[in-house]
């Protein structure tokens, strides 16, 4: 990936994040997500600027550790008979 | 003041209680007018850095012609496909590297548009805005991307119970008056927009004496002055469009059955009702709590689900348009209980226009109606969408203070005359997608031949 696609990224994801706390019920769903998945508050608002610090070479390593082929699954939606 | 801050920072219970207390405290609306003389509502709020601004044009589906019904709709799908000197991958990607969020809809009566922008990136945010509603490029390949696109919307529509009922009743309801277009248009009509059509439509009603704009956000009154110069002052002066005829809805008793082959019935119901100027509006807005407004705690939804199982939901509003009024109601149930369902909510609309409603129902109506109001503030979003609103039925700047007063204010004797104002279960226009039957006696009746009693006078090849 290039810097212009890795900026659009963080921009895309940290606005994400800003646009959440507009509404009340999206910011709850944020913090109960966050505190469900074992995170703590802290690190729920820091997570803006965790994506910031995110280099192209985080995301080649991430990417070649999850996209390497040996554990993905694939649907195939086939044309038949209605049932 | 900053009304929806405040109900981020405060514990829920508070902030209702506080707000019943001293609802002109909730919320501080600025008229802008810009020097270029364009006005907007404001209410400055700082507590999330996104600005919100949404923009409504008079001049909506209800301006088409019926050959080519759809023009607006799909102008709305088009604005943000390529404007000025970006085509629209171009455009798109400006937007997406901002995070703005844009979008345009067309109802009856109005175009409308919504911006979303991060505090720091308004500057380009709203540019890209101006650059989409004042000059559109309508290219080949987007337009017949989106043609493409709406067609598939609309071939899928009908095969929707609840869109076939809907068009269905607006069709009787309102004959040859625009309001009986569906307003996404027909397979066949949005093949006749040109792009000549999307251009002048464009240029005619996206004009700026038609146009209300409120803005909610971590801006000044001074910055947004000269953004709204910037961004509507492109705009031709004055708008052309169709003036709309006054229509009422012609209903008299019909019952109209579209036969589909499908195990449940859809069931749209509905009549007269009243416009957001009339002076029984209010009233009628409680009324119709009590009756089918109310989730859970309607009378139709007690008899038709809660008591009979008939349905999993049941109910009514108001709905008013700029040119006319209705009040809507709709249902859900097994081909075989549908003129059940149908008896029971004519005997329910004919109890509450000879009784009225009682002292409790009209106490806990006003309860819920006043107290969940705030809750169309909790967001820099929802409260633009207020403002818009407010602006749009001419209800005035100090609404929202007055609001909840005027729902205290009404008296059973007044939900008593609204209702035999309005209750006319005999006169009520309802359409029917499915095999139902209609007598109100499900029992003992053979399953198929009778099934369908009434003239099925929307055969589904109309619909087609």
């Amino acid at each position: 990936m290039n810097d212009e696609e890795l900026n659009r990224a963080k921009t895309v994801i940290v606005a994400g994040a800003v646009y959440a706390r507009d509404s009340q019920r999206t910011m709850a769903y944020s913090y109960g997500e966050g505190l469900m998945t074992g995170l703590t508050v802290d690190e729920i608002h820091e997570w803006p600027d965790r994506v910031n610090e995110v280099t192209k070479s985080d995301v080649l390593a991430a990417a070649r550790k999850f996209l390497s082929g040996t554990h993905t699954v694939t649907g195939e939606l086939l044309p038949g008979d209605a049932p | 003041m900053t009304g929806s801050g405040f109900m981020r920072a405060v514990p829920l219970a508070l902030v209702v209680l506080m707000f019943r207390v001293l609802p002109a405290s909730a919320i501080d609306i600025e008229r802008v007018v810009s020097p270029g003389g364009i006005e907007a509502w404001l209410v400055q709020e700082y507590e999330v850095p996104v600005i919100v601004m949404n923009a409504a044009w008079k001049g909506g589906a209800g301006t088409d012609s019926p050959d080519k019904a759809g023009l607006a709709n799909m102008v709305s799908g088009l604005l943000d496909e390529g404007a000025g000197d970006l085509s629209s991958e171009e455009f798109q990607t400006r937007i997406e590297d901002i995070a703005a969020r844009l979008s345009f809809s067309a109802d009856n009566d109005y175009f409308s548009a919504s911006l979303r922008t991060l505090a720091d990136r308004k500057d380009e945010a709203f540019r890209l805005f101006s650059l989409a509603i004042s000059e559109p490029r309508f290219d080949k390949d987007a337009v017949e991307r989106i043609r493409a696109q709406i067609g598939s919307i609309v071939e899928r529509n009908r095969e929707s119970p609840d869109w076939i009922a809907a068009n269905a009743w607006y069709e009787a309801a309102f004959g040859d008056h625009p309001y009986a277009l569906a307003n996404d248009g027909t397979p066949d009509s949005i093949q006749n927009i040109t792009r000549d059509d999307l251009a002048a439509y464009t240029k005619h009603v996206l004009a700026r004496d038609n146009l209300k704009i409120a803005v909610v956000g971590p801006i000044s009154a001074a910055e947004l002055s000269r953004l709204l110069d910037k961004t509507f002052g492109a705009l031709p002066l004055e708008a052309q469009v169709p003036d709309i005829p006054d229509v009422k809805v012609a209903s008299g008793g019909q019952v109209l059955v579209v036969i589909r082959d499908f195990p449940q019935s859809t069931v749209i119901f509905g009549s007269q009702g009243l416009a957001r100027d009339d002076e029984d509006f209010i009233p009628a807005y409680v009324m119709n709590y009590v009756l089918g407004g109310g989730s859970f705690s309607s009378r139709l939804m007690e008899e038709v689900r809660e008591k009979r199982g008939l349905a999993y939901s049941v109910g009514t509003s108001l709905y008013p348009l700029d040119h006319a009024a209705m009040l809507l109601g709709q249902v859900g149930t097994k081909n075989e209980r549908v003129g059940e369902s149908l008896a029971i909510i004519r005997h329910e609309m004919k109890r509450m226009a000879e009784e009225g409603v009682s002292e409790n129902e009209l106490k806990d109506a006003k309860t819920y109606l006043t107290g969940s109001y705030p809750l169309r503030f909790t967001s820099n979003s929802s409260i633009a969408n207020q403002l818009l609103g407010i602006q749009l039925e001419g209800l005035g700047m100090d609404y929202v203070e007055r609001r909840n007063g005027l729902i205290e204010g009404v008296t059973r004797e007044d939900v008593a005359r609204v209702a035999k104002r309005l209750l006319r279960p005999d006169q009520m226009l309802v359409t029917v997608v499915g095999k139902p039957n209609l007598s109100p006696k499900p029992e003992g009746l053979p399953e198929t031949d009778d099934m369908a009693p009434a003239p099925a006078m929307h055969p589904a090849e109309d619909l087609q």
